[in-house]
């Protein structure tokens, strides 16, 4: 067991992410459950009035598939194929980039990438009161789309790289989670 | 030549030319021998490679056809495969120690504190889906009621058979891996930046070349030939965050990146290599059919169309073809500016995703020796056959046709 | 002499500041074979081409003087150098017929020109080629790319193709250079026939064929013109004596 878990290397979250869907800061629809969303990006919903806002098409803005927040999004959110007409972009920042400038786009992706863009409130069922991706709520996890952000290293760190680790996890390190937009794990 | 030489006798003259000894023996000639070895051997190592390259791409997608893809080949081996079940990265924990199995899991430092660490530890089965941040009231209503709606009940299907299919996905439960849209997509995008740039690109060389005053020449040329060296991630950013607005505002289209804004940025790397050699071959029409033109009472724009023109056609063809190379295996603009949708449709204004945009997407992430590993390589062997091919058409029976049209038999 | 063609007065050309033509003066008559001789670079194709100012074509040059032709000098603001260069036709000394069809070179001129009836273009390239003398050579291959003939029927192509736009003068600067002897003298007798019709002028080395085909010849020196008058005058009593050590072959 111990050569395994050596070959398997070491894994420490260290920031929480949360995954936002962005809309066009035009965009008057304000929340959307997961059902929703799901059904947005395989294509059941194609127009913005299923979902409250004006009679509009709407246009998916998703990640390429080797990308991490795809298949993340996919298996949390989407839980089936994305549609076909979903453009798949080469990063978060042209996904965002997309959505800014297309009044009737949606995208996914980090909530530290959202600039010029709105973030819609997500919920998780009908049920339930829709909620922002804010430090607040993700540390009371009612925001229903976060994963961990990883570090990974062979063996368990020592020295120089156990200090790092040790103050990356330390409430000064998570302050910098926090400044440059991610949230903190504790 | 003194009067005595004349004289000498016959015998010594005659070898004393020297000249009957070198035609009846070969003479041997190192320099000229190795010059043209190495050049014989040089031309075929760059075919060889060439060769080398496809047979290298084809291996790798020969997979697909022997059978299911092994799955021995990920670096697990064996004697872990046993253990896969709980196989997981070894969690850190400042200052502390690993214990025990559940602690291994990095869930540790979860800051829910309400949510209990094995709960989140152990991966919770919702029909295929292993929610890893979601606690357990989460998974109540949404995931459980509409399970059953989403999960597909069809069968997986066998790679080579969903090749032929419309559909392009590649990660999926189901996978999927139509070509059709791919090639939809490549020949729209293809087609549309050819028709765009080939008559810009000829036209501005018809006009350096005839019209242009030399000074304006010698400003015009050098500045379209270094748009040639401009990077297409250049280009394709442009594209992305100009372009594709602009176009949208003239014709007001639904998905702002589509084959028409992506057609226009591959153009416009095309336009210079198009343009460079037509220009070329444009100055190279003899300067008589100019003269012969004009002493026939003919204006330069009816020289240009009607003589110069013609004239460099074979040139121009081959600006064209290489222009078309150039657009059908263009990777970041079609990646940045198509908005990479694997459709099948008719409307130059829907997002498409080509042969070469998927292979530069994808290839970084995808699984070594996996299914989707060898259709990404089988897309790579199809772009060299169709580029082969594209290229062997034009040259032995097209270009001849058009040129017979145009020059006569 | 008989009527007058072309008027040339004080007529200079400059290549940048080299001065390439030096007051040339003369009368070309018509219907009639002048002749242009002289040793190479003495100024006779330069001032053939300011016949029909083809000399535009060169960057950095600049003329002096007039040239009137049926009295009007075409270096005038408002002449239509596209007109004049109809009406003064040229022929070149290599062979330039176009990467086309016999067909399409002939009815090249015509086509320009606005005409699209198919019926007035055959007759118009049948007409050319028999003007031309090589109609029975090439009538079975019209369609076969210009550039498949053999030299000297490229050539007669050629004037053909000059023929078809209908000119009034005809230029030809040294149109038998690259030509064997009996493409040569098939193009002679055809300039013999052409006379008839058209105000020819041509340049040539061959002193045999200015005195063969001409009725004038004008001998060119270094940019000036040294003597004008009937070919027989020119080559059996000249009046300079330039002109003569030239004929006879003691430079040049």
């Amino acid at each position: 067991m111990q050569k395994l878990i050596t070959l398997l290397g070491v894994e420490i979250p260290c920031a929480n992410d949360g995954i936002t869907v962005y809309m066009h800061e035009s965009n008057p629809v304000k929340e959307l459950s997961l059902k929703q969303l799901s059904d947005i990006y395989t294509a059941r919903i194609t127009n913005r009035k299923e979902v409250g806002g004006p009679d509009a098409k709407i246009t998916l803005y998703g990640r390429e598939n080797s990308s991490g927040t795809y298949v993340f999004f996919k298996e949390n959110v989407v839980k089936a194929d994305y549609a076909a007409s979903c453009q798949t972009l080469p990063g978060t920042a042209a996904v965002v980039n997309a959505v800014k400038k297309d009044k009737f786009g949606i995208g996914y992706g980090g909530a530290a990438y959202a600039e010029g863009v709105k973030h819609c409130m997500v919920k998780r069922d009908d049920n339930n009161t829709a909620y922002h991706p804010t430090e607040e709520n993700i540390a009371k996890n009612l925001y229903s789309i976060t994963r961990y952000l990883y570090m990974y290293m062979r063996n368990r760190p020592t020295g120089d790289v156990k200090k790092f680790v040790d103050w990356a996890l330390s409430s000064e390190g998570q302050k910098v989670v926090a400044g440059v937009g991610y949230f903190p794990v504790r | 030549m003194k009067q005595e030489d004349y004289d000498t006798d016959k015998k010594e003259f005659k070898s004393g030319t020297g000249l009957s000894l070198s035609i009846v023996e070969k003479q041997f000639r190192f320099s000229d021998w190795f010059a043209e070895k190495l050049i014989k051997s040089v031309s075929f190592f760059s075919i060889a490679f060439v060769i080398l390259i496809f047979l290298f791409v084809f291996r790798e997608s020969l997979p697909l056809f022997k059978g299911k893809a092994d799955p021995e080949k990920t670096e697990i081996t064996g004697d872990e495969l046993s253990h896969s079940g709980d196989l997981r990265p070894e969690a850190y924990i400042p200052g502390g120690e690993v214990q025990s199995g559940e602690e291994l899991s990095p869930e540790v430092y979860s800051p829910y504190e309400e949510a209990p660490e094995t709960e989140v530890l152990q991966p919770e089965t919702y029909g295929d889906v292993i929610p890893e941040t979601y606690s357990a009231e989460e998974q109540t209503g949404y995931f459980s009621a509409s399970d059953a709606y989403y999960v597909t009940d069809e069968e997986v299907d066998d790679p080579v058979r969903t090749l032929f299919s419309k559909d392009w996905q590649p990660v999926s439960d189901n996978p999927r891996y139509g070509l059709l849209p791919l090639f939809v997509g490549t020949l729209k995008v293809t087609l549309l930046a050819i028709l765009f740039a080939a008559p810009l690109a000829i036209m501005a060389a018809l006009y350096t070349a005839m019209f242009a005053p030399r000074r304006m020449k010698e400003i015009i040329k050098p500045v379209i030939e270094l748009l040639a060296g401009f990077p297409s991630v250049v280009i394709g950013f442009f594209a992305l965050m100009v372009l594709a607005s602009f176009f949208q505002q003239i014709f007001g289209y639904a998905s702002r990146l589509n084959a028409f804004v992506g057609a226009i940025a591959m153009g416009l790397a095309a336009i210079p290599i198009i343009y460079t050699l037509t220009e070329d071959a444009l100055t190279a029409v003899p300067k008589t059919y100019v003269e012969a033109s004009l002493g026939l009472g003919a204006s330069i724009r009816q020289t240009a169309f009607s003589v110069i023109l013609p004239a460099a056609t074979p040139g121009i063809f081959a600006a064209v073809i290489l222009g078309l190379g150039r657009v059908f295996g263009e990777t970041m603009i079609a990646l940045m500016a198509t908005g990479n949708a694997a459709l099948i449709s008719a409307n130059p204004f829907d997002s498409v995703r080509t042969l070469s945009a998927t292979i530069g997407a994808e290839m970084a992430e995808v699984v070594f020796g996996d299914t989707h590993y060898s259709v990404l390589f089988l897309i790579g062997s199809l772009l060299f056959i169709f580029t082969f091919a594209l290229n062997a058409v034009a040259e032995f029976y097209f270009k001849n046709k058009v040129i017979r049209r145009i020059q006569g038999k | 002499m008989k009527d007058s063609k072309v008027n040339v007065k004080d007529l200079s050309f400059y290549y940048g500041t080299n001065r390439a033509l030096k007051d040339i003066s003369m009368v070309i008559p018509e219907k009639q074979v002048t002749a242009f001789i002289g040793p190479s670079g003495c100024g006779k194709s330069t001032f053939l081409r300011t016949l029909n100012r083809m000399n535009d074509l060169i960057d950095n040059t600049r003329i002096e003087g007039e040239v009137m032709i049926d009295g009007v000098n075409i270096y005038d603001n408002n002449v239509d150098v596209v007109n004049l260069r109809k009406k003064v036709g040229m022929i070149f000394q290599k062979s330039n017929p176009f990467a086309k069809s016999i067909y399409d070179n002939i009815a090249y001129g015509p086509r320009i020109n606005g005409m699209k009836n198919n019926n007035e273009l055959d007759e118009i390239v049948e007409i050319s080629l028999k003007q031309a003398a090589i109609w029975d050579e090439v009538k079975d291959r019209l369609k076969m790319s210009a550039l498949s003939l053999s030299g000297g029927q490229q050539q007669r192509v050629c004037i053909a193709r000059t023929l078809a736009v209908n000119p009034e003068i005809i230029l030809m600067d040294e149109p038998a250079s690259a030509l064997d002897p009996i493409s040569t003298s098939k193009i002679e007798e055809l300039i013999h026939e052409l006379k008839k019709v058209y105000t020819i002028i041509i340049v040539t080395h061959n002193m045999q064929q200015a005195a063969r085909t001409s009725d004038y010849t004008a001998f060119f020196y270094l940019g000036e013109l040294v003597e004008m008058d009937k070919t027989k005058t020119i080559f059996t009593n000249p009046g300079k004596k330039q002109t003569e050590d030239y004929i006879s072959g003691r430079f040049g």
